[in-house]
């Protein structure tokens, strides 16, 4: 027998709604320990997806499975496993956030104690402030403790900073990134590239219903043109030799080359301009970030 | 279920109840009208009819004989149905229920903790009408109707409980909540012998009031505390169309129950 090395499979997966396709038939895997973004603007299908993993809500078509579970069937050990965070779940209002983690707590075997749980999620000093004052911030990682409180080897985190301050972010961040060195596996979505970039191991990025790509950071750079080199455009160094021409974006000031090989372009560009006496003013290699990529995607959409 | 399942069930609705409680006494305004109200109406329609009498099938008895039972059924029938079907749909609207959903906590110990808040909420209720009753009213209850009047009340709680989460699923949303409760309850009050007796009414409005489970419910309450029954206490045709509205409740429910809240 082979241990199962992948938390969540996911096989040609199709969600419709009504005449309405949210999700076109997408695969992917996360591994165990691993922290997987899902990375798309608004209307992606990000929501339904993780829904459909979590068990709200049935697939259309396609092949599932959630820590070897059929999440729809919504059977108890499933349910113990997992530890969900989404957008639009609420609390008792009167409860303190002490009160409501021993409350969720309660419902599971073997919680994780919930000075633990306080501690990781930072909310120690707030510990006996009532649901109903809570910030926006405090709010979301009181929602974090309790995706936390069953101890869950699978945690799903929906948009987990959206409208945070930087500070907030900040802080959320840390508490992912800390489930991820005591072995949780954790699943989340995103519409902001720096999240993605900060936190994932992995990352899927989906529009329309599509992924797009899935990989890791460097794994997405090196297929894609994932640097830019730049000059700025003289009488001289506008005649480019044809290999370069072909690639380049010329405009009367600056001359920029998309490439995933930079080393050989600036190469092959410096050997071309030395042996000829031509100058590259302000010769520049920049990365481009993920968040780059992210537009030029989401713009190639019609 | 073996007896180790059955126990950790058990505690579970029991902390649910604690957290219902908790929750409950922290909103002050909502649990002094809760407990107000009623004593209010009793003590309201007892200085409108003082020392006044009213004629029965079996006779004449002081007005109080009719008037506390009749606020008993009100209370009961207010913290089961109202209050579970507008606390239910808040916290689907909340996206409670949706949360909860996922955890392992069973269902039945989620609506238990429910059910049993709102059924000590009410036997707290009842037991102030019944106190108020005996001491200023002359209202009394025979020894031999008390096993009665509780199981007429269990099976009424659990009527109405039953309804009350059956109730959520004709309210869209939290905000239509007072007015698809209120309004499918209270026109149900007034022709069910809740504030007013019925017996001068037109025939049809008695059949129509005898179908629904309101007016049963204070007919068997009524029996209790009428000094001119000489039966058991027990009304038992208005136990069984109490009992069958709430097997319709609860199939309703695990048919169409949405843990999600609507779009």
């Amino acid at each position: 027998m082979t241990v199962e090395s992948n938390a969540i499979k996911v096989k040609d997966l199709t969600k419709t709604y009504g005449s309405f396709q949210a999700v076109k038939g997408i695969n992917l895997h996360v591994k165990k320990g691993e922290i997987f973004a899902l990375l798309g603007p608004n209307g992606a299908g990000k929501t339904t997806t993780i829904e459909i993993l979590e068990g709200h809500r049935d697939k259309t078509t396609g092949e599932l499975s959630v820590l070897g579970h059929d999440p729809y069937k919504n059977n108890l050990e499933f349910r113990s496993q997992i530890g969900i965070v989404l957008q639009d779940t609420g609390l008792d209002p009167y409860l303190t956030i002490e009160e409501t983690i021993k409350q969720y707590s309660s419902f599971y075997g073997t919680p994780k104690p919930i000075e633990e749980v306080l501690l990781l999620t930072n909310l120690q000093e707030h510990r006996s402030v009532k649901v109903r004052q809570l910030s926006g911030g405090l709010q979301r990682r009181l929602d974090v403790a309790i995706g936390l409180a069953g101890d869950p080897d699978l945690i799903f985190l929906d948009e987990p900073t959206t409208g945070f301050d930087p500070g907030a972010r900040r802080d959320t961040w840390n508490t992912i990134k800390s489930l991820k060195d005591i072995g949780k596996t954790i699943l989340l979505t995103t519409h902001y590239m720096e999240e993605a970039e900060e936190l994932a191991d992995r990352i899927a990025i989906m529009i329309d219903g599509h992924i797009h790509i899935t990989g890791t950071l460097s794994d997405i750079r090196n297929t894609q043109k994932a640097s830019t080199i730049f000059f700025q455009a003289t009488k001289s160094n506008i005649n480019l030799p044809n290999r370069l021409a072909n690639i380049a974006n010329i405009s009367d000031k600056e001359i920029s080359i998309a490439t995933n090989d930079p080393v050989n372009i600036v190469h092959q560009l410096t050997t071309w301009a030395i042996s000829n006496g031509i100058e590259l003013p302000n010769l520049t290699i920049k990365e481009q970030s993920l968040e780059d990529l992210f537009l030029s995607w989401t713009q190639k959409q019609p | 279920m073996d007896s180790k399942t059955t126990l950790r069930l058990l505690k579970l609705s029991l902390l649910q109840v604690n957290y219902e409680r908790i929750s409950f006494w922290r909103n002050p305004a909502a649990a002094f009208f809760t407990f107000s109200f009623p004593i209010i109406f009793l003590v309201i329609l007892n200085l409108v009819f003082k020392g006044k009498s009213i004629e029965i099938s079996e006779g004449t008895v002081p007005l109080p004989v009719l008037y506390v039972p009749m606020i008993m059924t009100f209370s009961a029938v207010s913290a089961s149905y109202t209050t579970l079907a507008m606390n239910l749909t808040l916290a689907r609207d909340r996206g409670i229920l949706k949360r909860i959903r996922k955890t392992p906590l069973p269902t039945f110990a989620f609506l238990s903790g429910k059910i049993c808040h709102s059924v000590i909420t009410s036997a707290i209720l009842i037991m102030a009408i019944f106190i108020t009753g005996v001491l200023f009213f002359d209202t009394s209850l025979p020894l031999h109707k008390v096993a009665p009047f509780i199981i007429t009340l269990i099976v009424g709680a659990a009527t109405f409980s039953a309804l009350g989460i059956a109730a959520t699923i004709m309210v869209p949303n939290s905000e239509s909540a007072p007015a698809v409760v209120n309004g499918s309850i209270l026109p149900l009050f007034f022709i069910s012998d809740v504030f007013i007796p019925m017996d001068n009414a037109p025939d049809w409005l008695n059949i129509i009031a005898n179908i629904f489970p309101v007016r049963p419910f204070s007919l068997a309450l009524q029996k209790a505390f009428n000094p001119l029954d000489l039966g058991s206490g027990f009304d038992p045709i208005s136990l069984i169309i109490m009992m069958t509205w709430m097997i319709a409740g609860v199939l309703i429910s695990v048919k169409y129950f949405s843990w999600h809240p609507r779009i």
